[in-house]
């Protein structure tokens, strides 16, 4: 199945697969990153089977020292933080995969629109994107987030819709110069229909450049929502890291010495914010062939 | 039975430095079954006429005089969405440059299918049958169909485009430098096929090529340009024994002769005249030989100087 996507959405071949995933083998940190992901994937998954507690329930061991009971010790109100830590991976990927979704489909959609149109199209769009991206995105984030209120959902749609000018702009540049190419004249004088050239021509010749950005904006989505989660933005009905950090410090988890509670959710979004830019990095050098190494 | 008949076709593009005629007054027919050649150098408007017959040219090229009679129809006063049926059913063209006129992340035969299925109702089976058949029509294997642009050579890919030009069964195929960027051997055989094709088919050709000897192999007539202008039209074998324009003369010496004794080739010395402002006189006067006063002053007229052989010079050879 993974090969008929890739050949579909990248016209990739078996051969090309192997090749691929040969280079790929070629990037320790790459390979690294890519057990870490999964692992994270795996745990978001089962975290019903394998966290020991319910994270929501409290109890009356509060802040305590890890201990063979509770590995990562409790939180202020007696929450297991081990069942927390593996909980919270679920808001983060959930939240991480789909506002990234929203923003990598918004910025195609204007990018491809502004480079394959061009004229007052593109002069709208493209200053649209630089005005997004000239404005700090942080307090922009706050006020939306604060507006619309602390939901899940809210989240994603305030990281989604502000994550898009980056991709917008890649594949624009990428669009304007498949545009010229003679295969899409070719394409036009055989009378394919705009709509047809741009999905079936230029879509799929910009497709790795989506695929090597995808990998940025998932991670900038997984620390907007942290950053939300931190501030007393994010949805306390959820457990994510940003929300156990939240907590954490809200409680003086820090300067009442209890690290098992503070640790473990940052060390978590280090791991796999590093593992998602390692992979980024790898598919980068692997798509763009000016940054390979000389062997 | 004429095909096409071009009359008097005058193309321009704005630019910055003002309006170039690319084509200045261009005439010529095509017979129905027909292979005709058209020959200049670069910027000479080959290009450009034969882009202005299916109206594909750039944003700021306009055609500004003439009629491009097609079976009849004036395809200069055709509408947009007439065109575009014209387009590859009745007209189609192989494009300069088979190396980067096909999309790279998809299989050839898709492409093909896509180009039938653009102008005809018809099940993507039966248009993948089609470009089978289109595949073996061209000499391929119609499994290499599968394959995608970096997988086949420069001749393969010609012949794919030769077989998406085919996918409609046009009338009139335009071939714009087929054989450009191929090797000799190779152009040998893109030039067989086309002869070949053009016999089972019956198709109308036009061939543009820099290159005197391509065209000499299978056109019928030639017609060299030069400066936006037809300067000679001719049967090929009259045009290659008995060139009368200079320019026709000038370039066939430029041919390596195979046998006979060895010389130094010849090339014509200076440039085009500037095509923002040609000059009122014989457009190839700076650079002929056996110039005379009257080619400064007078600018000369196609006219018959044979049978079936024109040629605008006022002294032909």
């Amino acid at each position: 199945m993974f090969e008929s996507v890739a050949k579909r959405l990248f016209g990739l071949q078996g051969g090309q697969l192997n090749e691929f995933w040969n280079q790929y083998r070629q990037s320790k940190l790459a390979l690294a990153g890519l057990v870490v992901i999964l692992c994270y994937v795996i745990l978001a998954i089962s975290a019903s089977q394998i966290a020991p507690y319910n994270p929501f329930v409290p109890s009356y061991d509060i802040l305590q020292q890890p201990s063979s009971s509770h590995l990562l010790g409790t939180s202020e109100v007696g929450n297991d933080v081990l069942s927390q830590v593996i909980y919270g991976s679920r808001v983060s990927l959930i939240v991480g995969f789909v506002a990234a979704s929203v923003s990598l489909l918004i910025g195609t959609a204007f990018g491809l629109i502004s480079g394959y149109y061009g004229g007052i199209i593109d002069v709208v769009i493209t200053r649209i994107t630089d005005i997004f991206l000239v404005i700090p995105t942080l307090p922009l984030m706050i006020i939306m987030a604060a507006i619309l209120g602390a939901r899940l959902s809210n989240v994603i749609l305030v990281v989604g819709l502000l994550g898009w000018p980056s991709t917008s702009r890649i594949v624009r540049s990428q669009t304007l110069s498949i545009r010229e190419r003679p295969f899409i004249e070719n394409a036009r004088t055989i009378g394919s229909s705009e709509r047809h050239i741009i999905f079936r021509h230029i879509l799929p010749n910009v497709m790795t450049l989506i695929f090597a950005n995808a990998v940025l904006v998932v991670n900038y989505a997984i620390i907007s929502e942290a950053i939300l989660s931190f501030l007393g933005l994010g949805d306390v009905s959820q457990i994510s890291w940003g929300i156990m950090l939240y907590f954490a410090f809200r409680s003086g988890a820090l300067s009442s010495g209890a690290w098992w509670y503070v640790f473990p959710p940052g060390l978590c979004l280090v791991s796999l914010v590093l593992s998602f830019a390692f992979v980024g990095r790898a598919l980068d050098a692997i798509f763009n062939p000016k940054l390979r190494k000389i062997q | 039975m004429v095909l096409l008949d071009v009359k008097s076709l005058r193309v321009s593009f704005e630019t910055l430095r003002g309006r170039v005629r690319a084509v200045d007054g261009v005439d010529f027919t095509l017979d129905r079954g027909q292979i005709l050649g058209l020959s200049g150098e670069s910027g000479c408007g080959k290009t450009t006429a034969a882009l202005s017959l299916l109206k594909l040219l750039p944003s700021n090229g306009t055609i500004d005089d003439g009629s491009i009679l097609f079976d009849g129809e004036d395809l200069r006063k055709t509408d947009d969405n007439r065109m575009r049926e014209l387009r590859w059913k009745k007209i189609s063209i192989v494009f300069q440059g088979a190396m980067n006129a096909l999309d790279p992340v998809r299989t050839v035969e898709s492409q093909i299918v896509e180009a039938i299925t653009v102008h005809e109702t018809t099940s993507k089976t039966n248009a993948a049958n089609r470009a089978k058949e289109l595949f073996r029509l061209v000499e391929l294997d119609p499994e290499r169909g599968r394959s995608y642009p970096h997988e086949l050579s420069g001749g393969m890919k010609q012949r794919v485009m030769i077989a998406m030009a085919l996918a409609c069964r046009p009338e009139l195929v335009i071939a714009d430098e087929p054989t450009t960027a191929l090797d000799v051997m190779i152009q040998a055989n893109i030039l067989k096929l086309l002869a070949r094709l053009q016999k089972e088919l019956n198709l109308s050709l036009i061939v543009i090529s820099h290159d005197l000897s391509v065209l000499a192999q299978i056109c019928d007539r030639i017609a060299v340009m030069y400066a936006g202008r037809i300067v000679e039209n001719a049967r090929t074998t009259d045009l290659i024994a008995h060139p009368a324009h200079p320019y026709a003369v000038e370039l066939i010496r430029a041919i390596p002769p195979l046998r006979g004794e060895r010389r130094q080739l010849q090339s014509i010395p200076g440039t085009p005249p500037d095509l923002l402002n040609p000059p009122l006189a014989c457009r190839f006067s700076d650079r002929c030989q056996w110039k005379q006063d009257r080619c400064t002053t007078q600018d000369p007229v196609l006219r018959e100087i044979a049978s079936e052989h024109v040629a605008a010079c006022h002294f032909p050879r």
